[in-house]
């Protein structure tokens, strides 16, 4: 008897075979699994005992993640005392802390020299404690809003565009007296220039969060050149002056500075968390967003200025910063996951830590050299970013 | 008998800022409960009109009132909580989990914008399993099936508790369990006393499930009725300009089969 086969596979014919495809062919033409869940809709689901189980486990869920943000706020302000208390000639943790204590209620005897010291040692720790925070939700907000994970201070221009204001008042440096001043200014002042372009830009052509990233990245560019020109021109103490201002550090932070630092994180933290749950909506793309009554474009803009005044404002004051506001999110959003109601105030916690413990380590690894928190960060950290990266798997972005 | 429609659509006109008219001249009216299929060739305007509908984008002249009231004058949070979108695609986001996005369909009704309620939470539980995807709450929606995606996307559109639902091109990445499942879920969900505007190709499969069809061609209104009055031989020539077969199989349901384009435009160089 001739061996039948299958003309198109050319695979011996046998009724194993034959049942197996009609077996399949049924369950197509029936879509039974579909029926069946569909019949059930009219059941009464709630009696199900799964259900309560579920809701409790969301309910857990949210749970773990307050506790993941106030262990970490927690690690933050604790790595703070102890930054600060393990300055020169300081005291213990529990003195440190009743120092500040007492100086904010101006009780403080400032004559006595472990009081001088804490506070001498103070104002770069709690510069660190405020710029991380600030820096880490302008990335989350950012990368949210613009639907991109390389969205940072650095891609949207604004970095450079401060450099470019820190570079003109260092190189007028010598004509000028209060030149900490100036240099916080025109870095600010600057640093709005590419917020404005890119502002001009949606209004003129409805952009897209690419359109607004390329953008950035262009005036970037600009920025950066101009600011090469001005470190050649300038030369000397100015050339070293504007080199200690690019690589960023925590250390030029005075207590003037702080109050001017507090405010600005502390409104930027209140108002994104504010707008956490539309940035949510928005970040699953401009359609969904505006199918549930939101305005994407006009919340885009409002989180783009808001994102620039504080990473603007944090910067000015400490010079180039990057990593923090880049990385964090990234982070914490493998821990805690995207929303960004949870999101904002970890990564604002994480970024604060983060900072306080650069600079801490910077302080003493090649002590008494100061080594800038930027580049402790970026040492340690990019590596360890880099294995995160490959160890979790890509669904974070 | 004079029963209010649940969606009119009155001389609906669109014309996009660089001077393109999408829709023209659109009227028709739909009763509730139904699910409403919307033919037409590529870029004939069916998303532009599903966008007016919604309000996401501003129709530059006519008027459409949901259950008789004209929703130009409301707020977009009003128009969210009476129409509800499932977009032909979605950005995935940053691994926001199953249930998270099913989640953000609860938005429009969030007390101050901000927290759910235990309320929300069990109408998502509910509506996870209705449509088979509870096992996946946990995962990030970028990790699943287009299949899986779709559903995903339909339920974040049923807990949004609309009055109308409007599905883009919700079956064009699916093979066909998929595509009778999609359609099985729209069916359900009418039977909940939703109304359904379904944009989509597969005119065999809307011919089947929907009990209104929706014809348009070049921005404008061809038809409107039952599906197998309006389906023609004589129509399909008309509105795609290809030749089809259309025939009933033993079921008696409809089937439309492409036989042959009719040829080029006379402006188009034929190929060899
Ligand atoms: N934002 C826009 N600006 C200008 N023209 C557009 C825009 N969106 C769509 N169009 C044009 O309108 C026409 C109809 O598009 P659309 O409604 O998406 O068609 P369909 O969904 O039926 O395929 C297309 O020719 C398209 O090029
Ligand atoms: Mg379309």
């Amino acid at each position: 008897m001739p061996e039948q086969t299958d003309a198109l596979r050319g695979i011996p014919f046998s009724c194993d075979k034959l049942k197996f495809v009609s077996d399949i062919k049924q369950d197509v033409l029936l879509s039974d699994g579909v029926k069946d869940s569909v019949d059930s809709w009219t059941d009464d689901i709630s009696d199900d005992e799964m259900f309560s189980d579920t809701v409790s486990r969301y309910a857990k869920s949210v749970r773990v993640r307050i506790a993941m943000i106030v262990l970490l706020i927690v690690v933050a302000l604790f790595a703070a005392i102890y930054s600060i208390q393990s300055g020169p000639l300081c005291g213990d943790m529990i003195q440190t802390i009743q120092i500040l204590w007492d100086y904010m209620l101006g009780q403080a005897d400032l004559d006595d020299s472990v009081v001088h010291w804490t506070l001498y040692a103070t104002p770069p720790v709690l510069g660190a404690l405020l710029g991380g925070a600030g820096l880490a939700i302008c990335g989350a907000v950012m990368q949210s809003v613009l639907r991109n994970p390389m969205a940072d201070p650095y891609t949207t221009g604004i970095s450079s565009g401060a450099s470019f204001g820190a570079a003109l008042a260092i190189a007028s440096g010598s004509i000028l007296v209060q030149i900490s001043s100036l240099t916080v200014l025109l870095a600010f002042a600057f640093s709005m220039i590419p917020v404005l372009v890119i502002l001009l830009i949606s209004k003129m052509t409805n952009a897209s969060p690419i359109t607004i990233i390329m953008t950035g990245i262009g005036i970037m560019y600009v920025f950066n050149a101009a600011t090469s020109i001005i470190r050649l021109v300038a030369g000397g103490t100015a050339m070293s002056a504007l080199d200690n201002w690019l690589m960023g550090d925590v250390q030029l932070v005075q207590w003037n500075d702080l109050p001017v630092m507090a405010v600005i994180t502390v409104i930027g933290v209140i108002v994104s968390m504010y707008l956490a749950s539309r940035i949510n909506v928005l970040s699953t793309g401009d359609e969904n967003a505006k199918a549930m009554g939101i305005n994407a474009d006009k919340l885009r803009i409002i989180c783009l200025i808001l994102t620039a005044v504080v990473s603007a404002g944090i910067i000015s004051f400490t010079g180039l910063i990057g990593f923090v506001g880049l990385v964090c999110p990234h982070i914490i959003r493998m821990f805690i996951g995207a929303d960004n109601r949870y999101l904002i105030p970890a990564s604002a916690a994480f970024g604060s830590a983060l900072m306080v413990v650069a600079h801490l380590v910077g302080k003493m690894v090649i002590a008494p050299t100061l080594v800038p928190v930027g580049i402790i960060m970026a040492c340690v950290g990019g590596p360890v970013f880099i294995w995160l990266v490959i160890r979790k798997n890509k669904s974070t972005w | 008998m004079d029963e209010v429609p649940l969606l009119e659509v009155r001389h609906l006109d669109k014309v996009y800022e660089n001077g393109y008219h999408a829709d023209r001249d659109i009227s028709f009216s739909i009763p509730s409960g139904k699910l409403v299929g919307l033919i037409g060739p590529n870029g004939c305007g069916k998303t532009t009109m599903m966008r007016c509908i919604n309000k996401m984008h501003m129709p530059t002249s006519g008027d459409i009132l949901i259950d008789g009231e004209s929703v130009m004058p409301k707020t977009p949070a009003e128009v969210a909580r009476l129409v509800s979108n499932v977009p032909a695609e979605m950005t995935a986001s940053f691994g926001l989990t199953v249930f998270e996005t099913v989640m953000l369909g609860r938005y429009p009704y969030l007390q101050n914008m901000w927290w759910e309620t235990e309320e929300d939470e069990s109408i998502v539980v509910d509506t996870l399993k209705k449509f088979g995807v509870y096992h996946l709450q946990d995962r990030a929606l970028n990790m699943l099936s287009s299949g899986e995606q779709q559903r995903v996307l339909i339920a974040k559109a049923y807990v949004q508790n609309p009055r109308l639902m409007l599905v883009d091109e919700p079956t064009s990445h699916l093979d066909m369990k998929y595509k009778l499942d999609v359609m099985e879920y729209l069916r359900a969900m009418i039977k909940q006393d939703m109304t359904i505007l379904v944009a989509e190709h597969d005119i065999s499969l809307m011919a089947r499930y929907c009990d209104l069809c929706i014809i348009m061609k070049k921005g404008q209104l061809i038809a409107i009725g039952e599906p197998k009055k309006v389906i023609t031989e004589e129509l399909i020539r008309e509105v795609y300009e290809v030749e089809a077969s259309v025939g009933f199989d033993r079921d008696g349901e409809i089937y439309v089969l492409p036989k042959r384009y009719k040829g080029p435009p006379e402006d188009e160089v034929p190929l060899e």
